[in-house]
C-alpha cells in the first residue's frame, strides 16, 4: 500500500480470505468450535478466528469502509478489545516480517496440494469425501519432507477422510511414470531438434525421470552436444496401479488406495446419516445446541451400520437415543448411498 | 457494549451500509477520524475540484475510490489527513451548459440578457448538481470535507488567484501578445494548448483539399521563368486543406534549398495546356510516369494518361520575391486592406516535401508559421473570418457563410466545395480530394477548432521549462511511463500558457490600463492588481477624483464590497499611479489556472491560513483521471514551480522555515493517474451508445463496498477498466460472502459459548499450530 498498490493489497486480502482463512482454517477447525468443552483449545481456536478477523477487517477498512466499520463494530462492541468507535480512527496493522514461520508456512502448504491432491483423486473415482478410506501413499523426496508431513498429517487425515499415509523412500516399482515433452515449452526453444529430443525422452527410464524430477533439471547428450531439459519441458504423469490412483503436482505424488472395505462402507454410511440428520435439524429449525431423539426405519446394510456407528452418530447429531424401528409412519424420507429410508427427529422435551 | 455478537438473516451490504452512514453521522466519524489525529504528522491530499454543472458518472467512483483508500489508510497509519472538497465553478462547461439552457449564443449575451443577469445564472447552474455529488460521496463512503470546501467564483479564492497573477507581472512571466492561437468558433473563445491535449480532441476527418494554381506575374524579375514556359502562362501549385484561408491568401512559401521544376502539362480538369511549378520531390504525386515526353499535340481529353515534361529545374531560393496573381481577388481581400505588400513569393525552412507541392499557401491569420514569414517580408494579414468562424463582407458568393459546420445546420453547404468548385472552373485547380487527416476540435463543443490571430495574454512557462523538467523527475508517477511519456514529453515540448479567454463567466484577468495605452508608442499606464487592498486604494483614488460616481459601491473595513466578476469589475475605473483613469482589459483567465493555483487558493494564501498552508503543502498524494495529465497536473506542476519564490517569501515574512527542502516548487510528490472506464466490450462509455453506468444504481443495487472492491481489484487503476456488473456480483459474492460467512459462523458458536474475548490472549507458540500458521505476520 506504501507502494500505491491497492490492486495488489486488495487481492492479496481475497487470497488470505478465501483460500486460508475461510477454505483451509475454518474448514478443517470447524469441529473445534462446535465439538468439545470451552477449554484450551476452543478458547485458542475463538481468539485466533477473532485476530484474524479484526486483522483482515482494518486491512481492508481502506477499500471496503463499510462492511469493514460494520463487522469491527459488531466484534469491539462484545470485547472492547479496541478503544475506538469506527475501525477508521483504529490503527492500522504493521507487519512484522520476523513473524513469520517459513518452515511451518512450508508444511502448510504441503499439507494444502496433499489434501487438494487426494481431493482430486477422489473426484476422478468419484468417491465422495464422507466415504472414508484407508490409506495415502507418498513417495518421499528426502527425510525433511516426510518429517514435515508427519507433521500435519493429522489435519491431511481429517481434511480428506483417510485413515492412514504412507511413505515411500523409493518410488520405483510403484508408482510408474509417463513422460512426455511439453510441444509448447521446447517447440519454441528447439526448432527442427524437437524431433531427435522427443525421441530421446520418450526412452527415458523411471531413474532418469525420478532424477528430473528431483533435480529439477536434466542434461541430454544429444549428436554430442549436451542439452539442459528443465522439469517445465516435460509432462510426467503417473500410470495408475489397480486400487489405486495416482495424481502429481511438480515434484508431489500422492496415491490414494480406492478400496472401500465393508467396514469402511459401514462407516461412510454412517456419516452419511449424521450429514441428512443434521440437515434435519437445520430445516426443523432447531438451534445448535438442541439435544433431540431419533427414530430410524433403516434396512439392510444401513441396520449394521447404524448399529455399529450409533455412538458416532449420537455424538454428532446430539442426540440421547437412536432407535432403530421397523417402520415410520410420518417420517423425513432420507437417502443414505441410495438407500432410501425414514427417520424422524424429535426435540427433546418438545 | 453488548454481550452476544450480532447475527444477520442474510448478506445485505447495501442495508449494512445505510446503517453504517447513520452512525457515521451521528458520531461525525470523519471529522473524528481527523481530529483524532490532531498533532500528529500531517498528510497531505489535494482533492481535484470536480465541475458540479453535470451529473457525477461511474469514473467519478474509481478516482473517488482511489483517493479516500489512500487517505484511510494514511489516517489508520497515524497521520492527519485533512481534505478539502472542492467546486470548479468557471469556464467553458458552465457557459456553454447555461447557453444551451437559455437558448441563446454567446453573441446574444449583453443584448438579449445582460452579461450580470448571465453570470447570475452560471453562478446558480454551475452548482445545479451539488447535491446529486454530495449524495454520491456520501454514499460511496468517500470522505472528504463537504462542510467547508474552496469555491473557484468566491472573492477570497479569485484573490489568491489575483495574488499569483500579479507575482508573475511583478516578474515579467506574464505578457499580452498576437499570436495565431487555436480558437474555437462554436465556444467563441481561443483555447490553451492544454486544452487541445485533452482526450479525443484530435480526430480523424475527411476535409476537402485543394491544389491551387496561382498565376505568375509576368514581371522584369520573374522574365527567367517565363521565358522557360515559352512566354506562356506559369502557375505556382499549392496545397490546402483548408480551401476556406484561400481568400485570405497573402503569400506563396518554397523552401529556398528545395529544388522546384517548371512542368509543362494539361490541367486535368480542364484539359488547357499549362505550365506549373512544384517542388521535384513531389512530381510523382501529380503525374504519371508513363506520360513524361509522351506526345502532347495528339491529346485527347479523355485519355488517361497526361503528357508533361520538365522545362527547368531551380532552387526556390531563386523564386524569391517573384509576384503572383491573387487567387480569389474580392473587396474585402485588396492588397490595400492585407495593410503590406502581398502577393509574393517568400522563403521559409519549415516548407518540407513530405506532402502537398513543396509550395506552402500562406495566409497569415491562420496558421503560426504563415503568421512570422508573413511578419517577416511584410505581407499584411487578412482576417477575413471572424470569431464566429463565417466569412466577414465582401466576399461575394461567400460572404457570411460558416466555414465549417459550427451550428450543426442540417442545410448546411460546405463553403470549401463551393471554393473548389469555383476554382475548378476557373483553370486553377489541379487536383480536388477528400483528405483525411487527425484535426483538433474543442475539447467542450467537439466542433473543429481554427488558427485565429488573437490577442492574448500568455504565462511564460517556457521561462521555467529547465525547473518544470527537473522537479518531475522526483515526482512519483503511479504509472511510472505516464510520468516520463505522456507528461515528461509534454513538458519537453511545452509552449507559453494562453490565458486568455473571451467570455463571460471566470477569473476576471486584473489588469487596468489607461485609456492611451500603446506598447509601441511606450504611451499610457497600466497595473496588476493583487489584493483587494490595492483594488479598494485603486478605486478610491478614482472616486477622489471623480470617477466610479455612478457605482454605488461601499468600502467597509478598507475593502470594497464587490464582487470579483464581470460586468462590475469591468466597469470600476482606477486611478493610476500617475493620475489616469484607468478600465480593466476584457480578458478572462482560463479556467484551468483557477484549479492549478487550488493549493494556494483553498487557503486564501497569502492572506490568510498562513499556518495552515505551509503544513499543506506540497501534498503528498493527489488522483485524478488520465485525462487530467495535461491538464490539472500539469497546471499545478506548472504553477508550483513558477511561483516558487513567492511562496518562499510569504513563509518567511512570518517565520517559517521556508527552505527548497521544505517548499521545492512542488505541487505534489505522488500523482497517480488512472485509467479510463469503459463498458464490458471495451468501448467508451458515451450517452450516444447507451452504455453509461448509473454509479447511484450500481451503489443502490451492490453496495459501495463491493464496487469500490471491484473497481480496485479487477485491474490496476492506471489500466483502462472494462466495467462489469457481473464482476460486481462476483466480488459480493466470493469475497463479502465468504468474509461473511465466517463472520457468521464465529458468531453463531461465539454466542453459544459465550466467548468475549474475557480470557487472556493465549501466547501464539502455546496455541496449535495451525492457529499459528494462520494469524497473519502482524504484530498487535
Amino acid at each position: 500500500m506504501d507502494e500505491y498498490e491497492p490492486t495488489q493489497a486488495g487481492r492479496a486480502i481475497e487470497d488470505f480470505v478465501d483460500t486460508q482463512l475461510s477454505n483451509w482454517y475454518v474448514r478443517l477447525c470447524r469441529r473445534r468450535f462446535w465439538k468439545g468443552e470451552y477449554e484450551h483449545d476452543k478458547i485458542c481456536a475463538y481468539q485466533t478466528l477473532y485476530e484474524c478477523m479484526e486483522t483482515v477487517l482494518s486491512l481492508m477498512a481502506p477499500i471496503a469502509p463499510f462492511f469493514s466499520d460494520a463487522i469491527f463494530n459488531n466484534l469491539n462492541q462484545v470485547t472492547g478489545r479496541q478503544k475506538v468507535a469506527s475501525i477508521h480512527h483504529a490503527d492500522f496493522p504493521k507487519s512484522n516480517p520476523a513473524y513469520r514461520d517459513v518452515s511451518l508456512e512450508q508444511r502448510m502448504q504441503l499439507a494444502q496440494d496433499i489434501s487438494s491432491l487426494v481431493l482430486s483423486l477422489r473426484k476422478k473415482v468419484n468417491i465422495k469425501v464422507r466415504q472414508p478410506l484407508g490409506k495415502v501413499l507418498i513417495p518421499i523426496l528426502n527425510a525433511e519432507m516426510q518429517h514435515q508431513i508427519e507433521k500435519v498429517s493429522d489435519l491431511i487425515l481429517s481434511e480428506v477422510n483417510v485413515k492412514q499415509i504412507q511413505f515411500l523412500t523409493d518410488s520405483e516399482g510403484f508408482i510408474k511414470k509417463k513422460i512426455k515433452p511439453n510441444f509448447k515449452a521446447l517447440g519454441n526453444r528447439l526448432g527442427a531438434k524437437m524431433k531427435p529430443v522427443a525421441a530421446a525422452i520418450g526412452v527415458f527410464s523411471q531413474e532418469e525421470i525420478s532424477r528430473l524430477e528431483k533435480d529439477k533439471k536434466i542434461v541430454l547428450i544429444l549428436d554430442g552436444e549436451p542439452l539442459e531439459l528443465v522439469l517445465g519441458d516435460v509432462e510426467i504423469n503417473s500410470e495408475d496401479i489397480p486400487g489405486w490412483t495416482v495424481a502429481v503436482k511438480g515434484n508431489l505424488t500422492v496415491a490414494l488406495d480406492v478400496t472401500v472395505t465393508p467396514e469402511l462402507l459401514n462407516e461412510g454410511n454412517a456419516r452419511e446419516l449424521v450429514n441428512r440428520i443434521q440437515k434435519i435439524r437445520k430445516d426443523s429449525g432447531f438451534e445448535v445446541t438442541d439435544r433431540v431423539e431419533v427414530k430410524i426405519a433403516a434396512k439392510d446394510t444401513l441396520t449394521t451400520s447404524v448399529a455399529q456407528f450409533s455412538d458416532y452418530i449420537c455424538m454428532e447429531i446430539l442426540a440421547d437415543s437412536l432407535e432403530i424401528v421397523p417402520d415410520i409412519q410420518d417420517g423425513t424420507e432420507i437417502e443414505v448411498n441410495d438407500i432410501s429410508l425414514k427417520v424422524i427427529v424429535t426435540k427433546k422435551g418438545a | 457494549m453488548s454481550d452476544k455478537y450480532r447475527e444477520y438473516p442474510q448478506l445485505n451490504l447495501p442495508s449494512i451500509e445505510q446503517e453504517v452512514l447513520e452512525k457515521w453521522a451521528k458520531e461525525d466519524a470523519f471529522h473524528q477520524s481527523i481530529d483524532l489525529r490532531e498533532g500528529r504528522q500531517p498528510f497531505v491530499f489535494y482533492e481535484g475540484p470536480p465541475s458540479a454543472n453535470g451529473m457525477p458518472g461511474i469514473h467519478h467512483v474509481i478516482s473517488r475510490t482511489l483517493k479516500d483508500l489512500v487517505c484511510r489508510y494514511k489516517t489508520m497509519q497515524g497521520f492527519q489527513v485533512k481534505r478539502k472538497a472542492g467546486w470548479d465553478t468557471h469556464g467553458l462547461p458552465v457557459e456553454l451548459g447555461v447557453e444551451k439552457m437559455l437558448g441563446i449564443t454567446k453573441d446574444d449575451i449583453g443584448k438579449k440578457i445582460s452579461v450580470a443577469e448571465y453570470n447570475a445564472i452560471c453562478r446558480k447552474e454551475v452548482l445545479k448538481y451539488k447535491d446529486k455529488w454530495d449524495e454520491l460521496t456520501r454514499k460511496m463512503g468517500y470522505w472528504v470535507d463537504l462542510a467547508h470546501p474552496y469555491i473557484t467564483f468566491e472573492n477570497n479564492y479569485i484573490e489568491s488567484l489575483w495574488w499569483i497573477l500579479q507575482q508573475l507581472y511583478n516578474k515579467g512571466l506574464l505578457y499580452e501578445s498576437v499570436s495565431i492561437q487555436p480558437y474555437s468558433p462554436a465556444a467563441g473563445t481561443g483555447l490553451s494548448s492544454h486544452e487541445l491535449n485533452q482526450p479525443g480532441t484530435y480526430k480523424d476527418v475527411r476535409d476537402t483539399s485543394c491544389v491551387a494554381m496561382f498565376k505568375a506575374a509576368a514581371t522584369e524579375t520573374s522574365k527567367w521563368l517565363i521565358d522557360a514556359a515559352g512566354g506562356e502562362d506559369v502557375y505556382y501549385m499549392a496545397w490546402t486543406t483548408t480551401p476556406w484561408t484561400l481568400p485570405s491568401n497573402l503569400g506563396l512559401t518554397v523552401g529556398p534549398r528545395i529544388d522546384y521544376v517548371l512542368v509543362r502539362t494539361f490541367n486535368p480538369y480542364t484539359h488547357l495546356p499549362i505550365n506549373v511549378v512544384l517542388a521535384e520531390a513531389l512530381l510523382g504525386k501529380y503525374v504519371k510516369p508513363e506520360g513524361r515526353d509522351a506526345d502532347f499535340a495528339g491529346f485527347k481529353p479523355e485519355d488517361k494518361v497526361i503528357p508533361w515534361k520538365i522545362l527547368s529545374t531551380f532552387k526556390g531560393s531563386q523564386l524569391e520575391n517573384l509576384r503572383y496573381e491573387q487567387l480569389l481577388p474580392y473587396p474585402a481581400n485588396t492588397a490595400q486592406k492585407a495593410g503590406g505588400d502581398p502577393f509574393r513569393v517568400l522563403l521559409g525552412d519549415f516548407v518540407t516535401t513530405e506532402d502537398g507541392t513543396g509550395i506552402v499557401h500562406t495566409a497569415p491569420a491562420f496558421g503560426a508559421d504563415d503568421y512570422k514569414v508573413g511578419k517577416k517580408y511584410d505581407i499584411g494579414i487578412l482576417t477575413l473570418v471572424d470569431r464566429e468562424g463565417k466569412f466577414v463582407d465582401g466576399l461575394g458568393e461567400f460572404s457570411h457563410r460558416y466555414v465549417k459546420n459550427y451550428k450543426d445546420d442540417p442545410q448546411y453547404v460546405d463553403v470549401n466545395v463551393d471554393i473548389c468548385v469555383k476554382l475548378k472552373k476557373e483553370n486553377r485547380a489541379f487536383k480536388i480530394e477528400k483528405y483525411e487527416h487527425s484535426y483538433p476540435h474543442c475539447w467542450r463543443t467537439d466542433k473543429p477548432i481554427l488558427y485565429y490571430p488573437l490577442d492574448a495574454w500568455f504565462i511564460k512557462t517556457t521561462a521555467y521549462k529547465d525547473r518544470m523538467v527537473a522537479l518531475n523527475k522526483t515526482i512519483q508517477w503511479k504509472p511510472k511511463s505516464t510520468g516520463e511519456g505522456r507528461f515528461g514529453n509534454w513538458l519537453e515540448n511545452m509552449v507559453d500558457w494562453n490565458l486568455s479567454r473571451d467570455r463571460y463567466w471566470g477569473t476576471p484577468l486584473p489588469v487596468w490600463r489607461s485609456a492611451d495605452w500603446d506598447v509601441e508608442k511606450g504611451t499610457g499606464e497600466e497595473l496588476c492588481i493583487g489584493s483587494l487592498a490595492q483594488l479598494t486604494a485603486a478605486y478610491e483614488a478614482a472616486v477622489k477624483a471623480g470617477y466610479n460616481k455612478e457605482l454605488s459601491l461601499i468600502v467597509k473595513d478598507g475593502k470594497l464590497e464587490v464582487d470579483l466578476h464581470k460586468p462590475i469589475v469591468d466597469e470600476l475605473v482606477l486611478l493610476s499611479p500617475g493620475g489616469k483613469p484607468m478600465k480593466r482589459v476584457h480578458d478572462l483567465v482560463d479556467v484551468w489556472f483557477d484549479s492549478g493555483a487550488m493549493p494556494y487558493a483553498q487557503w486564501h494564501f497569502p492572506f490568510e491560513n498562513k499556518e495552515i498552508f505551509a503544513q499543506n503543502y506540497p501534498a503528498d498524494f493527489i488522483a485524478e483521471g488520465v485525462d487530467q495529465t495535461r491538464g490539472w497536473f500539469y497546471t499545478l506542476h506548472a504553477l508550483g514551480a513558477l511561483i516558487k519564490e513567492s511562496v518562499q517569501e510569504e513563509l518567511k515574512k512570518d517565520g517559517f522555515d521556508a527552505s527548497d527542502a521544505h517548499y521545492p516548487g512542488l505541487a505534489y510528490k505522488t500523482v497517480v493517474s488512472n485509467g479510463l472506464v469503459l463498458d464490458k466490450e471495451g468501448n467508451k462509455m458515451s450517452k450516444r451508445l447507451g452504455n453509461v453506468v448509473d454509479p447511484f444504481d450500481t451503489i443502490h443495487r451492490f453496495g459501495a463496498d463491493a464496487t469500490r472492491w471491484y473497481l480496485i481489484t479487477n485491474a490496476s487503476p492506471w489500466e483502462n477498466l472494462k466495467f462489469d456488473v457481473e464482476g460486481i456480483r462476483e466480488v459480493q459474492r466470493k469475497f463479502f460472502g465468504t468474509l461473511y460467512n465466517t463472520y457468521q459462523f464465529f458468531a453463531l458458536y461465539s454466542n453459544v459459548d459465550g466467548f468475549t474475548y474475557k480470557e487472556a490472549q493465549v501466547p501464539l507458540k502455546e496455541r496449535p499450530e495451525i492457529d499459528q500458521w494462520i494469524i497473519p505476520p502482524y504484530t498487535r
